[in-house]
């Protein structure tokens, strides 16, 4: 076998089977739904049964999230152009934390109160936190995935943070 | 470094995510030294970050199957048509299985009553066998 010069794209029944569990946790935390993330995980498998993906040999959870980042992005942008769609996006509503409201945070956050605030992120803050704390990419995965800057990436990552912060804390 | 602002910004970031060169990393950590307010915020990107990845894997409402987008409705009757071809999958299991217990129970509760019927010199029998066959029975 020769398997780091021919390697096949792995089949999508195969990635279903395996990684499904993985595509579709990245799916359901980018969206917030169940239609929407049954959607784009779908969209994935389908872009890998047709080979629309250029697959490389290395971690199939980040050859899945980069395709998962490209259908999520195309929706994004698609939904952009129809303004009705649009999700506002302001990332100047980053607050400071303040040490009791982390307190706080840390014990009583339940896990539909961190999903619910990961969706009202901007979609790019959205993105790469979800790549870099669910899907567990490296930061130079994440700034190929989405096409940005490494430094991009990381500035994208911690306004995320801060705003889930802010977020969770107005909840209390 | 974010020196407008004379602190770390998301340099703490990438401090928790073990993200930083050799060289941002020491010259983070020697502002850290004497910061309390970036040492503050340092604490609670690391909370905010394992509240994310503490987070539960998500598990499909519906098998996966690739199927094609259309604009508007999208994936509406390829998912209608995977989800009837799942729930027929899902008839045909669930039919093939549940046959199994109630022959079973039908030969258990044969038995208790041959057992019974060629038991009578047991006063006890009768009265014991039935409540723990009927409970198997009722099981499934």
């Amino acid at each position: 076998m020769t398997e780091t010069e021919d390697v096949p794209v792995p089949d999508w029944e195969e990635v279903a089977t395996r990684y499904g569990r993985f595509l579709y946790t990245v799916a359901y935390r980018l969206t917030g739904n169940h239609d929407d993330a049954q959607d784009l995980a779908q969209e994935v498998l389908l872009r890998v049964r047709k080979g629309l993906e250029t697959y490389r040999p290395g971690s199939m959870e980040g050859w899945l999230s980069r395709i998962t980042t490209n259908v999520f992005l195309d929706e994004v942008r698609r939904r952009r152009r129809r303004p009705i769609d649009a999700l506002p996006n302001d990332p100047d509503r980053v607050l400071p934390a303040s040490a009791a409201a982390d307190d706080v945070l840390a014990s009583h956050s339940l896990p539909d109160d961190v999903q619910a605030a990961i969706a009202a992120l901007p979609e790019d803050f959205r993105l790469a936190v979800v790549l870099c704390d669910v899907a567990g990419l490296p930061y130079e995965d994440i700034a190929e995935a989405s096409g940005v800057p490494l430094g991009t990436v990381r500035s994208r990552i911690h306004r995320g943070r801060a705003l889930l912060r802010a977020s969770l804390e107005g909840r209390q | 470094m974010t020196a407008s602002a004379g602190h770390l910004g998301d340099l703490l970031s990438g401090i928790v995510d073990g993200a930083l060169s050799p060289g941002e990393r020491h010259g983070a950590e020697a502002h850290l030294a004497g910061c309390l307010a970036c040492t503050a915020e340092l604490e609670a990107t690391r909370r905010i970050r394992a509240l994310v990845r503490g987070l539960p894997a998500v598990e499909p409402a519906r098998p996966l199957v690739p199927t094609a987008t259309a604009p508007g409705r999208r994936w509406a009757a390829p998912a209608a048509a995977a989800a009837a071809a799942v729930a027929m999958a899902l008839l045909a299991t669930v039919g093939g299985q549940a046959p199994t217990p109630a022959p079973v129970g039908r030969l258990v509760q044969a038995h208790a009553t041959s057992v019974v019927n060629t038991d009578p010199v047991s006063q006890l029998a009768p009265a014991a066998i039935p409540i723990s066959f009927s409970s198997d029975d009722t099981g499934p």
